[in-house]
């Protein structure tokens, strides 16, 4: 009897012990709702800057173990803000005074003041502000040092003598009521006149740039942090009436959060005063210039500052931390064309790590597997074989870039044109440089030219190899009007020389690419008149899609060539994102996806001889096969 | 005894010759290869397609049909080995390091860029599987099951010798005469001693350079051609060690280890990754595969040129690939499987294979496309960029990847041994008139010659040659395995004639009585 009570209340205990974990396994699951996440949910605005700041405090968060889902980035302010209060993030990186101007406040200009109000504000309507990271990222009103030296334009106030001002601005900062366009044009009078908005998610920055340095608009709104101001040389106009308010950039945090993860607040301490204007510049320029991912930046930065182990770091993302390689050459420069085919590809593969290789060939990085893509010239295509251009490589277009020109500089005066020269310096073996010296020499027979590769890696080292002598004129491929040649023009000893005779023999035909150019007078610091020169274009180059083992993709491809080609639809974003009108110059070998479907006329209904015997002879076979199968055996 | 000579000799010949071409002109040699394969895919791609999908139908008949009882050997034999060392052995024979390859690059791949659909969509996600799983499902097993099966049969029930001439010399002879079966037989028994030995020294050349960039990936090894002569060495000295103790011991065991670590990896990513998207994701494959089976084994994309390409590219290739490894992986199969009944046979080398296969990619390309869908993303432009880095860029979003990187580049390696292993063993088999237990001698005189071929071929950079010439194999292979199943239909129509059936059934109950009375005369014996 006593055996049986036992067992029952066994029993008992296990159904007991069943019913509370079944009770608390569904309190666990009622609990997977929104507002108790088992997650912390980290979102930011959609640029650069909050998405860096977001993945800080991301990184911070796992490394005192809290599981993290990213939300970087989630939306403009104003949405990554109302996600907040909707309880759909739990934390994202907000600026004080932006805080300020949501709850209708004005805007204060000095920050701890500032920091002290949205604290308290905030802590009543159940958020947090934990400690700012350091740095302060004010708007600011940009223009071209030309312009403003044109209209002398230091303070906005300037403007006002300007009529009605064209802008090119954010999304976001025509939105905002109190410190947006419309409140600063309001503050300062001013009226105005065009304005270009672009969101900032969708590469808008730079559509900022292109519109400023294009002369669409007179100035642009960024912010103080943006890298480039500096690399562009912009005048920064000074916010003379104080209009635009500290912005500090501080974690902004649900009072939810921070109690469902004690250990929240120490990870956030941990990036308190840490992070410096400057440093924020550095790494948002290694996201959008060298087209690094934020991920892989803002961990760099913490294992740096000691606040994150080298060894325990693990980067998630981006490939597997397989970067995409885009090759380009020594002297091009990233604020240049070649910058325009970096920063498309990463408008194309913003989830893959982009990493510039420099190297004297890019194109051959390419057809050896090393790189994705490449800048070249279409010269790179061909190899000089005899007198003549040969088409060589197995790669293929897939957008313009630019123009590059050649420029034939010297010090000689005694010196006429590219056929007088000695000695000419070029870069080293392979290089564009090279290449189309070779190519220029051999079209127009000049023979008696020495061609002296050199080990140059920058303009002014090839500069250099005319001042210490070794050679009598230099020959570079360069964008027109490229900054490093024009500063080292301005030493007044340069001069350039223009190639001559192109036209008399076969050259035109036998290197299509190099095309007859003159490079604009006043290009250059005492450049008087125009510059007889030849031009080729600059493209984007991918491997060929054109392989004929079995089709040119399928488990065939890998046995023979291990890089697969780019695919069609990518090819066609990459030549948008480019935004080039002009197509690939017909000399180079054109992605497929690019050309222009041929019209075919009708098709013969009659098979060809071999289709015919082939098939009637299988047929036959499975006939005789069938036969087989059905035969009797004979008697013997 | 004159035409096994004739077979060793010309095998041996014909490889030499085609070696020499392959490293004075591996250009022209490849063209011509490659010319030979797409030649036959734009002429004869009903054919083909028509061909893999009749396998399975066949075997479909075979497991449930009327010869779904007869055992692949004596009556009364039982199966050689376990039905779990059996499968395992089924595996690394047949895919290997083929799995691992390619579980996260073709999903992946299909998801990105699919035919007729667009790209990085649910639509697109839904289809990678279905068409990954055509191509590693049904039909590859089927492909193998017919190859293994007409040798099986005969070898094991008529006690032939397993050559792949096997079934031509036994049922057709009195149909074809006794010259034109001679010819025959030889002919495909060249071709298939020739699309072992190439296709093995390509797969060698392939895995070993996969082993290197493994080993770079993971450790930094610079992949220099002397690192990958060392692993081809390290391989040899492993695999000949192997092949010398025989299969129910070398091969076996190294199966047994592959199939551990290579579950051991998928529970990894199977439960360390996004577990329920995962298993979500086989519950739907499983039903879109099985729901469109058979619009996917006729679909050729006739009315556009562009897809037409796509399938010769994918499905055909694929489908010719593994009609390219029929003679190896058939005879191999054939070699495991003696006394297993045809309809334990098709069950276990197509249905088994095949869920599980399934699985694999549920696991590995479901990972992958969770990474893709909804997490950090960016693993598909890697996997189109290079689908060598694919499965290790893939661990790199695991966590614990270095762990995960060198039990898989274990896993390759251990794969490529028993390739080797099992490949030396058939060579041999086929070269000694089909002896089901080849000496050691010939075992490790093919297999020195299977590395020195190797060895050629990485020196001289010619992977793509071996490869090329591995999968043009398959074309006048595909009408060999045709001609075959004439003769295993053949056979069996004889083997199961009423008075045969009956006689059989008679056996069976006398025995059956005999142990009976066996028992009851002496109860305290044990049973068997």
């Amino acid at each position: 009897m006593s055996n049986k009570t036992r067992t029952g209340s066994f029993a008992k205990s296990i159904t007991k012990a069943l019913g509370g974990a079944l009770l608390a396994s569904s309190l666990v699951l009622a609990g997977c709702g929104d507002q108790d996440a088992p997650t912390l949910r980290v979102g930011s605005k959609d640029f650069t800057e909050s998405e860096l700041l977001a993945e800080l405090m991301a990184l911070m968060a796992e490394s005192e173990g809290i599981v993290v889902q990213r939300a970087i980035p989630y939306g403009s302010a104003a949405v990554t803000f109302e996600g907040l209060k909707q309880d759909k993030l739990d934390v994202y990186p907000e600026y004080n005074g932006t805080g300020l101007v949501f709850l209708g406040q004005a805007p204060l200009a000095n920050g701890d003041e500032s920091f002290e109000r949205v604290k308290k504000l905030y802590g009543e309507l159940g958020y947090d502000w934990r400690g700012r990271f350091g740095f302060s990222n004010d708007y600011v009103l940009v223009t071209r040092p030309e312009t403003a030296e044109k209209h002398d334009l230091k303070d906005i106030s300037d403007l006002g003598s300007l009529g009605a001002v064209d802008i090119a601005t954010d999304v976001t900062f025509t939105q905002r009521p109190l410190d947006g366009l419309g409140a600063m044009l309001r503050r300062y009078g001013l009226s105005s006149g065009r304005v270009l908005s672009y969101p900032l998610a969708e590469g808008g920055k730079d559509k900022i740039m292109q519109a400023l340095l294009d002369g669409e608009v007179t100035v642009a709104e960024m912010f103080r942090t943006d890298p480039q101001i500096e690399a562009f040389d912009l005048v920064v106009l000074k916010d003379d009436l104080q209009f635009f308010p500290a912005y500090q950039a501080a974690p902004l945090v649900r009072d939810s959060a921070m109690k469902r993860f004690p250990t929240l607040s120490a990870a956030m301490a941990r990036l308190e005063d840490k992070i410096s204007a400057d440093q924020m510049r550095t790494m948002i320029s290694e996201v959008e210039f060298n087209g690094r991912t934020v991920g892989a930046v803002a961990l760099d930065f913490l294992v740096d500052q000691g606040l994150l182990d080298a060894t325990a770091a693990t980067e998630s993302g981006g490939g597997g931390g397989q970067p995409l390689v885009v090759a380009i050459g020594p002297l091009d420069s990233l604020t240049g064309p070649a910058g325009k085919a970096v920063r498309a590809a990463r408008a194309v593969f913003p989830k893959r790590a982009i990493k510039v290789l420099r190297t004297p060939d890019p194109l051959n990085q390419v057809t050896e597997g090393k790189a994705r893509l490449a800048v070249a010239g279409v010269d790179a295509f061909y190899t000089l074989e005899g007198d003549k251009a040969a088409l060589t490589s197995s790669d293929e277009a897939l957008g313009v870039v630019g123009y590059r020109m050649a420029h034939i500089v010297t010090r000689d005066s005694s010196l006429t044109s590219l056929s007088d020269v000695k000695k000419l310096g070029v870069g080293p073996a392979g290089s564009a440089s090279d290449h189309v010296a070779r190519m220029v020499l051999a079209g127009i027979g000049a023979s008696g030219v020495d061609v002296v590769p050199g080990d140059f890696n920058n303009v002014k080292a090839y500069f250099e190899a005319i001042s210490i002598g070794g050679v009598d004129a230099i020959l570079l491929m360069l964008p027109v009007g490229d900054i490093t040649m024009h500063d080292l023009m301005e030493d007044g000893n340069y001069r350039m020389l223009p190639i001559e005779g192109w036209n008399e023999g076969t050259a035109p035909l036998s290197f299509s690419f190099l095309r007859p150019a003159k490079i604009p007078a006043g290009s250059y610091p005492g450049q008087s008149g125009a510059v007889e020169t030849l031009s080729t274009q600059i493209v984007l180059a991918g491997p060929s899609g054109q392989r004929e083992a079995f089709g040119a993709q399928g488990p065939g491809t890998t046995g023979t060539a291990s890089t697969q080609p780019i695919p069609a639809t990518t090819i066609h974003e990459l030549a948008e994102a480019l935004g080039s009108v002009e197509n690939v110059d017909p000399a180079a070998p054109t992605a497929a996806a690019l050309q222009p479907a041929l019209e075919e006329g009708p098709q013969p209904l009659v098979a060809d001889a071999a289709t015919s015997i082939v098939n009637l002879a299988v047929a036959i076979f499975l006939a005789y096969l069938v036969y087989l199968l059905v035969a009797r055996k004979p008697k013997r | 005894m004159l035409s096994k000579r004739l077979v060793l000799i010309l095998s041996m010949g014909l490889s030499a010759a085609i070696g020499l071409w392959g490293v004075f002109f591996p250009d022209q040699l490849t063209g011509s290869a490659v010319a030979l394969t797409s030649g036959a895919l734009k002429y004869l791609d009903w054919m083909f397609m028509l061909a893999c999908t009749l396998f399975i139908l066949l075997a479909l008949y075979l497991a449930l049909g009327p010869y779904a009882d007869i055992k692949l050997g004596h009556d009364d034999e039982e199966p050689e080995f376990s039905t779990a060392s059996w499968i395992a052995m089924l595996f690394a024979g047949g895919m290997g390091s083929g799995l691992l390859f390619w579980g996260v690059a073709e999903p992946m791949y299909h998801f990105y860029s699919p035919p007729g659909v667009e790209g990085q969509s649910t639509e697109a996600a839904r289809a990678a599987f279905a068409i990954t799983n055509l191509h590693w499902g049904f039909h590859a097993w089927a492909i193998y099951g017919v190859c293994a099966l007409v040798i099986a049969y005969f070898v094991f029930r008529k006690d032939a010798p397993s050559m792949v001439s096997t079934p031509i010399e036994y049922s057709l002879r009195p149909l074809l005469g006794a010259t034109v079966t001679r010819y025959l037989g030889v002919v495909a028994d060249v071709l298939a001693v020739m699309a072992v030995v190439f296709g093995l020294a390509g797969s060698l050349g392939m895995g070993t350079l996969l082993v290197r960039s493994g080993l770079s990936e993971v450790f930094g090894i610079e992949p220099t051609l002397t690192v990958a002569v060392i692993i081809l060495l390290v391989m040899t000295v492993c695999f000949l060690l192997s092949a010398c103790t025989g299969v129910d011991k070398g091969i076996k065991i190294l199966s047994n280890m592959n199939m551990i670590i290579a579950i051991a990896i998928m529970m990894v990513v199977l439960f360390a990754g996004p577990t329920t998207f995962i298993l979500d994701s086989f519950v739907n494959s499983f039903g879109d595969y099985l729901s469109q089976l058979v619009f996917l084994s006729f679909r050729i994309f006739s009315y556009d040129d562009s897809l037409r390409g796509w399938t010769h590219g994918w499905t055909l290739t694929y489908l010719i690939w593994w009609i390219a490894w029929g003679p190896f992986v058939g005879i191999f199969i054939a070699r495991i499987s003696r006394g297993r009944t045809i309809r334990e046979f098709c069950i276990g080398v197509i249905v088994v294979p095949t869920v599980f296969s399934m699985l694999w990619f549920a696991v590995f390309g479901g990972a992958a496309i969770y990474i893709e869908m909804f997490g950090g993303g960016g693993l598909a432009e890697v996997v189109f960029e290079d689908v060598t880095k694919a499965l290790f860029a893939f661990f790199g979003y695991l966590p614990g990847a270095t762990v995960i990187n060198i039990l898989a580049l274990i896993l390759i390696f251990v794969f490529l041994v028993t390739s080797a292993d099992s490949g030396t063993f058939v060579v041999s088999m086929m070269t000694t008139n089909g002896n089901l237990n080849p000496d050691t001698k010939t075992k490790l005189m093919w297999g020195i010659i299977m590395s020195a071929i190797t060895f050629g071929v990485l020196v001289s950079g010619s992977v793509s040659v071996a490869k090329a010439m591995a999968i043009t194999g398959a074309v006048p292979f595909t009408f060999i395995v045709l001609i075959q199943l004439v003769g295993l239909f053949r056979a069996l129509r004889e083997d199961e004639s009423p008075e045969k059936r009956d006689h059989r059934l008679a056996m069976r109950m006398a025995r059956a009585q005999a142990a009976h009375e066996a028992a009851q005369a002496n109860p305290s014996a044990p049973s068997k």
